[in-house]
């Protein structure tokens, strides 16, 4: 790591001693000046060491020295804000990024003011609305839509789940909706509504029902990870009426193993899981050899969205190359589709919608003014 | 078109019991030191008898309380929450202006009866008459307090940020001086603060500020410090100073809502109003942050943001919130309601103008809202036009709640003259098609 010269290190030293250490991770000063105002604010929180400001002045000294050592922000305050949700943060998974943030908002601003207009689509035949989050990690998106689907009050309600590898991310996911829970941004309806199921998305174990559609039991049978999902959102009195989920939206994994070592930050590499940002070496079987490695997750994803005849299927990508390559396998796959960009300028997202559903909403800039494209 | 937010009255008189009684908590000695000049904006009064509303009050009155009927007997047909909310906030006025109406008429019977001397009930209509009256203002001041349009983001709590301006050293010691006077302020208030950032560095004459941002958490506590914005000046022979000139620098105070991480209600929001529609393609981004890919790539907190209107050169950077995406949606709420509040300055202050028969109103007026002269012990607001005549006092937190009341009240006067100017203006527009 560069050394920080003589001259930056008086600047920051006049304003504060300690933005040198806040500068060694952050390389820009109103970084690390923003970074030593959030902690400022989290220590200011501990009711413990009011009144006692050489405590508190050692105890963010501890801090800003861990922030040195490029640990995450999200990661020394225990929790990233994701727009009006927390999510409990920890090496076990991915820190939500600000990227994702958007896309959440973004779908949830559309379904509001141009899905959701009309009661007849509220009502939406008589179902819950339904939302697969593949690749949940700690649970950012499944919960930040559960928060703003809520303030939607459907009358026939919606049920979130998110699917993940890791256990360790689970844990935080499950804990992260509790917390939520216990702050009072969700309420306790959420625990019945979202929920959390390990699976593997690019490998499903079979099934123990076996492939039951000519036994007559299509209800079941694919793999355990389908079984899983209906399970969660089949109700029993609800009879086969087709779509089984409304929208399956993921952020998987998507860092090529050469831009892993190449455009990732350190405190990236050393602070959250390889797991969660590029995808593995070995393949799995039905997908084709020309799909990069990068882009394995994709038509896997994809293969979720048919099977469980989604209306949508929403992505988000590592930029304007990955976002062209999705977006041409979904298109080979008859989905409608376009892009959404970040407040970047970079082409972010992928949205893809089937014909009949009358989806092109997904397309409109968004009302508020926040989309980018 | 101006578009007011209704309050109702119950609201509004709760915001000033509340005031009140905020002031006698933290200031048990008024101060006796406030001289008020007389109000230059008082509202007209048609026909000789003050007691009644000036014409055109009426008549917006009487607009409002007809959309509120209509809106109404809309709500009986097919209930909507936009709807209803709408109705809800005309309704005081509506409810105002009934008994406003039904007092005006007693009068006028009463005046009949109380002038025929043949009748047996004269000399008890006459006994009426001054109850009758007393009940007309209290109804008239009612009906027009109710038409005084909220502050759109009233609700919420604020962000003071100071910074020095104009003179070098002396204003950074200034701004250290206002600094301390809004500490003492919100600390007599009792109101929850936190200091965000505070940049001090020695001066000759004492420790000088080149940044102060305090938080205040208290709900409403924007409502009350949004007059505080703006441009302060101070008058004083700075320590540096050989010949013993008085010297003249600035700082200015920035206050703005907290629309933080827990969504409050808008009294309104700006979706619907039309002065506040803006094009994204106007608007400039900036966050702080290292370039590269993004995404998953990178785990810095890069949620402070920083917006611009290129074509009013309004900038607002907001990093209340850890959520980039939040900070960006308030930024651009803010955004929108500076550069509606610019358009609307822009429509209220040519209404005046006509109203008042001059060139134009507040034309070179600067946005300095007061000065501080320390060699003449004073502190004057330009706004209302009160001084005090105790300038620690008044800068140690003091006789400083009674100087931004002042100032509110102005302002209220102000908007009742801007609803009246902006309604002749729109009548005479009217006139001339015809
Ligand atoms: C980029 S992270 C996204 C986390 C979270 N959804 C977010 O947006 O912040 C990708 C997630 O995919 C999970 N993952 C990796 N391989 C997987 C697999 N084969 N099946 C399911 N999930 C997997 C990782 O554990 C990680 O949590």
């Amino acid at each position: 790591m560069p050394r920080i010269s003589r001259r930056i290190t008086n600047h920051l030293l006049k304003k504060n001693q300690l933005l040198p250490l806040l500068y060694r991770d952050n390389r820009i000063s109103e970084l690390a000046e923003s970074d030593l105002r959030i902690l400022k604010s989290h220590i200011l929180q501990h009711a413990s060491l009011k009144n006692s400001p050489t405590r508190q002045f050692k105890y963010l000294k501890s801090l800003c020295e861990r922030r040195a050592r490029a640990e995450p922000l999200e990661h020394i305050i225990g929790t990233a804000q994701f727009y009006d949700v927390e999510i409990l943060s920890g090496r076990g998974a991915l820190i939500p990024r600000t990227e994702t943030e958007s896309m959440v908002m973004r779908l949830c601003d559309d379904l509001k003011n141009y899905h959701f207009v009309n009661k007849k689509r509220r009502r939406n035949l008589g179902n819950s609305f339904r939302v697969l989050d593949l690749c949940t990690g700690s649970g950012p998106i499944a919960l930040l839509m559960a928060k703003q689907l809520y303030e939607l009050d459907l009358p026939y309600g919606f049920r979130i789940l998110g699917v993940d590898v890791s256990e360790s991310a689970l844990k935080l996911a499950t804990r992260s909706l509790e917390y939520n829970i216990k702050k009072g941004i969700l309420p306790k309806e959420a625990r019945r509504d979202v929920g959390f199921r390990q699976g593997d998305v690019l490998n499903p174990e079979p099934s123990i029902y076996g492939d039951g559609e000519d036994r007559g039991l299509n209800h079941l049978g694919k793999s355990e990870v389908h079984d899983e999902i209906k399970s969660f959102f089949v109700n029993e009195c609800q009879v086969d009426y087709g779509p089984m989920v409304d929208i399956v939206i993921a952020n998987p994994p998507y860092i090529s193993a050469n831009g892993y070592w190449e455009d990732t930050e350190r405190s990236v590499r050393l602070y959250e899981p390889e797991i969660a940002l590029v995808p593995p070496e070995k393949r799995p079987d039905n997908i084709a050899d020309d799909v990069l490695r990068e882009d394995i997750f994709y038509p896997a994803i994809e293969e979720f969205a048919t099977y469980f005849k989604s209306k949508a299927i929403i992505f988000e990508t590592g930029g304007d190359k990955q976002s062209s390559r999705v977006k041409a396998m979904l298109e080979s796959r008859g989905w409608e589709t376009g892009t959404w960009k970040d407040y970047r300028g970079i082409h972010r997202n992928v949205v893809g919608w089937r014909k009949e559903t009358g989806w092109n909403w997904l397309l409109l800039p968004s009302k508020d003014g926040m989309s980018y494209d | 078109m101006i578009r007011p937010q209704w309050v109702c009255l119950h609201c509004l008189s709760r915001a000033r019991t509340a005031t009140a009684s905020r002031l006698a908590l933290a200031r048990p000695a008024l101060a006796q030191n406030i001289i008020r000049r007389q109000s230059h904006t008082s509202a007209r009064v048609d026909g000789d008898e003050d007691f009644f509303l000036a014409g055109s009050l009426l008549k917006r009155a009487k607009q409002l309380a007809t959309e509120h009927d209509v809106l109404e007997g809309q709500l009986m047909e097919d209930f909507d929450t936009k709807t209803a909310a709408r109705a809800g906030h005309l309704r005081p006025v509506s409810e105002a202006l009934k008994e406003y109406e039904a007092a005006v008429e007693n009068l006028k019977e009463l005046r009949v009866l109380a002038s025929d001397p043949e009748s047996d009930l004269s000399a008890m209509a006459a006994d009426d008459i001054p109850p009758t009256i007393d009940q007309i203002r209290t109804s008239s001041a009612a009906l027009t307090a109710s038409l005084v349009p909220r502050h759109q983001f009233a609700a919420f709590p604020c962000t003071i940020e100071i910074r020095p301006g104009t003179g070098g050293s002396e204003a950074t010691l200034f701004a250290n001086d206002l600094y301390k006077m809004y500490t003492s302020l919100l600390s007599n208030l009792r109101w929850q603060s936190s200091v965000i950032s505070y940049q001090t560095h020695n001066e000759i004459g004492g420790e000088g500020c080149s940044e102060a941002i305090i938080s205040v958490s208290t709900p409403e506590s924007y409502d009350l410090l949004r007059h505080e914005a703006g441009v302060h000046r101070v008058q004083r022979i700075p320590a540096t100073e050989n010949k013993g000139r008085t010297h003249t620098s600035t700082a200015s105070v920035m206050v703005l809502p907290k629309l933080g991480d827990e969504e409050g209600d808008f009294e309104h929001g700006t979706d619907d109003d039309p002065l506040a529609q803006i094009d994204m393609k106007d608007v400039k981004t900036d966050v702080m942050r290292a370039s590269g890919a993004g995404g998953q790539h990178v785990n810095r907190t890069e949620s402070a943001v920083r917006m611009t209107h290129i074509p009013t050169g309004i900038v607002v950077a907001i990093q209340d919130s850890r959520s980039q995406h939040k900070n960006r949606s308030s930024a651009l709420t803010i955004l929108k309601a500076k550069v509606a509040e610019k358009r609307r300055k822009e429509k209220e202050e040519e209404a005046l103008s006509m109203r008042r028969g001059v060139v134009k109103v507040g034309a070179g007026r600067s946005d300095k809202i007061r000065t501080y002269n320390f060699t003449q012990n004073r502190v004057t607001d330009h706004r209302s036009g009160q001084s005090n005549h105790d300038l620690p006092r008044l800068m140690g937190g003091d006789g400083l709640i009674e100087m931004i009341e002042g100032v509110r009240e102005w302002d209220k006067q102000r908007s009742v003259e801007v609803m009246l100017a902006l309604q002749e203006m729109e009548d005479s527009k009217k006139n001339n098609k015809k």
